[in-house]
């Protein structure tokens, strides 16, 4: 475990019954750092995130480590598990469908604290109308019922159950994905105010590039089950490593003014099941795809304090940012 | 040039709630207009009103001439309406019949319409089918077997088979990959290119918008804040809400920002949208 | 190639009720022509003798060979649940798509209705109608498929509502397709499962209902054969030590009860459907 790193995820295979979800994750988040994880459907970012949570589907079979401060997480059980729960905390996409609709907010805010770690009662609502208030809710939401609130105000009472254990890594799978752009924007404003309050680590995970690229300090990019880049977000647009960030940037259409046509990338994303085992996943779409592309794995290597999973990646280096292209 | 489609002092009401407060646009043939607004905003509910799946309270709806202010039973007249306006809808899980192949589902929408027999039929499949680019296998295969943007190709060859002159894409590829979803922007570009066909898109995405649309309304609480050229409307917002709105989307340097309170409400007493 | 396919989505518990079905069909088809001995013919003499060589499961209270009454009975006893679901179904699919298409007034009438049936239990009206219209599989069938609309019709407006709302019926509605083609062409065959899964768990009921409505001797009337008359009158047999005949019918109802239930959660949850 490289020393200043609080999480580490190293060579992460999963596969559930035929498929291989994951393919060879690596990932280290440091503390109180953002990391984001971005990719498209059949990634493998929500695997990943699941896995680091140990909330894998029942039948999932691993390879690989996921190390908290020295230990292995894949060996908790009990109350080490329970303890661990408690350090790393995640927050999903569709608040809805992680709430039970018919009890009440309060409940379910106290219950992990009132089960897993014995507090009574009235501490527990307590520190619940704390946090509920730092997230610049009402505590008089303690008494609703799910249904009564908002999606972005049932988000934010997620995020406030996720912080009440004072987590060190917080996950969030798509958090604001659901909400509106205006809401969206003052969830993330939360997320950020928090990690500083709290001293957490965040990895946050999301499909928009952008969102990434603004809010992260670091951000990973996946594709078929494998990270193929890792790079500070600030870097990320002007000076990608891999063609498929860069690819995926210049796929969006501009806020700023009507492209006569988007550079749409041809075929689909693939999932880690449909890669091949022995050849660069993305080189079928691929602009610069060269012959051996198709002939061997790329591992991911470092790049300019970054890291690329591509053949190509240090002749292609400083070609690939939307500037260049323009 | 008359307009496709005029949309005077549209008003739904459900019980007290007000959820669309007297709108009014037009799109001219050609045109593609975007309705942008967050979620209460009424933007899907005058698309609902416009296809006949939702009735107006108040107001007057026109298409291709003939007024369609109100929803209508018969199928003969669904049917002619149906030639003037079609929709893609959000959602490429739902909005197949997950029994039928694209064949079937865009074959049946051709039965519906013309007497056609069977090899007028199947070749007109074909051009549609080649139109949103569909291939042999993609055409056979029950959605199940289809992704998420090859759907919503299907769900837009199916719309299309009633050769409408408007088109209506009610978020159509706000569920789509990043990758997809500008593929399917290329291919709704590349329609209206041949057939001259109008959009009305209905949008959260700014992005997409400025990509698609010449016009843009910008909605909230269900009344019109502001409309106008899709350049101007994003480059230089005037209502504090579509400034709101363009402050919102991330961007390199963005520092998203905590609202202490949310922005007055339209004195004309539209739905109160809820404090954060 | 095709067993091993079968086996895999049916499992055993799935190919036995699939047999026990069949060997049921075979009966109600061929049964009287399968009997080896005549199924209504009394001979006293011989009358609750037990198993012996020729006749497996022994005489019944009139001497009649228990088997061969079973395999003759094997027709009425799933004809008439047959017809009980059939009609029931039919009925209530028809008023659940109404109440599910139109919904406002002919929703609330439609419910309302099926609010007043729910509360005429199914045997009641059986009788009812076997007072009116005679003892009979016939009148008692229609009375237990209109007895049991209401279910149905509840079961199936929830399942109609649901695929109703969905985008893709709304497509349809604004292509400009006719309410027939809708509900037939796209929202009942999307309700298959639930249809499959009511139309199981109802013809165990019904073939329950029609044993006991036989039982009491308004269904078919003796001497026909038919399962629940032949529980109905060998039942005094049990209490005599000769249980054999009235237990036999019994079990065959129960058995295909069982069988039906298993053989369509089988098939819903291999989503053979």
């Amino acid at each position: 475990m490289a020393i200043g790193n609080l999480l580490e995820v190293k060579g992460l295979q999963i596969s559930i019954g035929d498929a291989n979800v994951l393919r060879g994750v690596d990932l280290a988040i440091r503390p109180r750092e953002v990391l984001g994880l971005v990719g498209e459907s059949g990634s493998g970012k929500s695997m990943t995130a699941r896995a680091i949570a140990r909330l894998l589907p029942r039948g999932a079979r691993s390879e690989g480590t996921i190390t908290l401060g020295d230990a292995d997480v894949g060996t908790f059980e009990g109350s080490a598990l329970r303890r661990y729960r408690g350090q790393v905390a995640m927050v999903f996409q569709d608040p809805r469908a992680h709430i039970n609709p018919v009890r009440r907010v309060g409940d379910f805010m106290t219950e992990a604290l009132r089960t897993n770690q014995g507090v009574q009662k009235a501490e527990a609502y307590d520190r619940a109308a704390d946090m509920l208030s730092q997230v610049g809710l009402d505590t008089r939401n303690l008494s609703r019922y799910p249904h009564e609130l908002s999606g972005g105000m049932l988000q934010r009472v997620m995020i406030a159950s996720a912080l009440l254990t004072r987590p060190r890594l917080l996950l969030a799978d798509e958090p604001s994905t659901a909400l509106d752009v205006t809401t969206q924007a003052e969830v993330m404003a939360i997320l950020a105010e928090l990690r500083n309050d709290f001293d957490m680590a965040l990895l946050f995970i999301t499909h928009d590039l952008e969102l990434a690229a603004a809010v992260c300090d670091r951000t990973a990019v996946m594709y078929a089950g494998q990270v193929v880049e890792v790079r500070d977000s600030e870097l990320l647009h002007t000076d990608p490593l891999h063609p498929y960030t860069a690819a995926l940037a210049a796929a969006r259409p501009d806020i700023g003014r009507t492209q006569p046509r988007l550079r749409a990338i041809p075929g689909r994303p693939l999932s880690g099941s449909e890669a091949p085992a022995d050849a660069c996943a993305f080189a079928p779409r691929c602009v610069h795809a060269a012959s051996a592309c198709g002939q061997m794995m790329p591992e991911l290597v470092e790049l300019d304090g970054g890291r690329s999973r591509c053949l190509r990646a240090a002749e292609l280096r400083g070609t690939l940012g939307v500037t260049a292209d323009a | 040039m008359p307009d496709v489609l005029q949309v005077q002092n549209l008003r739904k009401e459900f019980g007290d709630l007000i959820a669309v407060d007297d709108v009014s646009f037009a799109i001219g043939e050609g045109e593609s207009l975007a309705i942008v607004g967050e979620s209460g905003s009424g933007k899907t509910t005058i698309a609902k009103m416009i296809v006949g799946l939702e009735r107006p309270t108040g107001g007057r709806i026109v298409a291709c001439g003939h007024d369609r202010s109100a929803p209508v039973r018969s199928a003969k007249k669904r049917r002619e309406r149906g030639r003037e306006v079609q929709i893609v809808f959000q959602d490429p899980y739902t909005s197949l019949d997950p029994r039928h192949s694209a064949e079937a589902a865009i074959e049946e929408v051709l039965r519906v319409h013309h007497g056609w027999d069977k090899g007028r039929r199947r070749a007109r499949v074909a051009e549609l089918a080649d139109l949103v680019g569909l291939d042999e296998r993609q055409r056979a295969v029950p959605p199940r077997a289809l992704s998420g943007g090859q759907r919503q190709r299907v769900a837009i060859a199916r719309a299309l088979a009633a050769e409408p002159r408007i088109l209506i894409l009610d978020e159509s590829v706000a569920a789509l990959d990043v990758s997809i979803q500008a593929q399917v922007l290329n291919l709704l570009a590349d329609i209206r290119d041949a057939t001259g066909i109008s959009y009305l898109l209905i949008s959260h995405d700014l992005a997409v918008v400025r990509q698609l649309a010449e016009r843009v309304i910008v909605m909230r609480g269900g009344a019109v804040v502001e409309q106008g050229p899709t350049g101007d409307v994003l480059d230089h917002p005037q209502h504090p809400y579509t400034r709101l709105l363009r402050e919102s989307v991330p961007r390199p340097g963005w520092k998203p920002q905590r609202r202490v309170s949310a922005l007055p409400v339209s004195d004309r007493g539209a739905c109160p949208v809820p404090v954060w | 190639m095709k067993r091993g396919l079968m086996n895999r989505k049916l499992g055993a518990a799935g190919i036995i009720s699939a047999v026990v079905i069949g060997v049921a069909v075979l009966a109600a088809v061929a049964g009287p022509g399968l009997a080896p001995d005549n199924p209504t013919l009394p001979d006293l003499q011989i009358a609750w003798v037990g198993p012996v060589a020729g006749h497996l499961l022994g005489f019944d209270f009139e001497g009649r060979d228990v088997l061969s009454r079973l395999l003759a009975g094997a027709q009425s006893s799933m004809l008439g649940p047959l017809v009980v679901v059939s009609l029931a179904m039919a009925g209530g699919a028809v008023f659940a798509l109404t109440a599910a298409w139109r919904r406002g007034a002919a929703d609330a009438v439609i419910s309302s209705g099926m609010d007043v049936l729910f509360a005429f239990p199914g045997i009641l009206l059986a009788v009812l109608a076997t007072t009116v219209f005679g003892a009979g599989l016939t009148a008692a069938a229609v009375a237990l498929a209109i007895a049991y609309l209401p279910y149905v019709a509840r079961v199936l407006r929830s399942g109609a509502l649901r695929e109703r709302n969905q985008p893709y019926v709304q497509a349809l509605e604004v292509q400009g397709a006719s309410v027939p083609r809708i509900c037939f062409g796209h929202v009942l065959p999307n309700m298959s499962r639930i249809i499959v899964a009511q139309s199981t768990v109802l013809f165990g009921y019904a073939m329950v209902d029609l044993a006991a409505i036989s039982f009491l001797g308004l269904g078919v009337q003796p001497p026909a054969a038919n399962w629940g008359v032949m529980i109905s009158e060998n039942e005094p047999g049990i209490l005599q030590g000769y249980p054999l005949p009235a237990l036999a019918a019994g079990a065959c109802v129960v058995a295909v009860v069982i069988a039906v239930n298993v053989l369509g959660e089988r098939l819903l949850d291999k989503a053979v459907l």
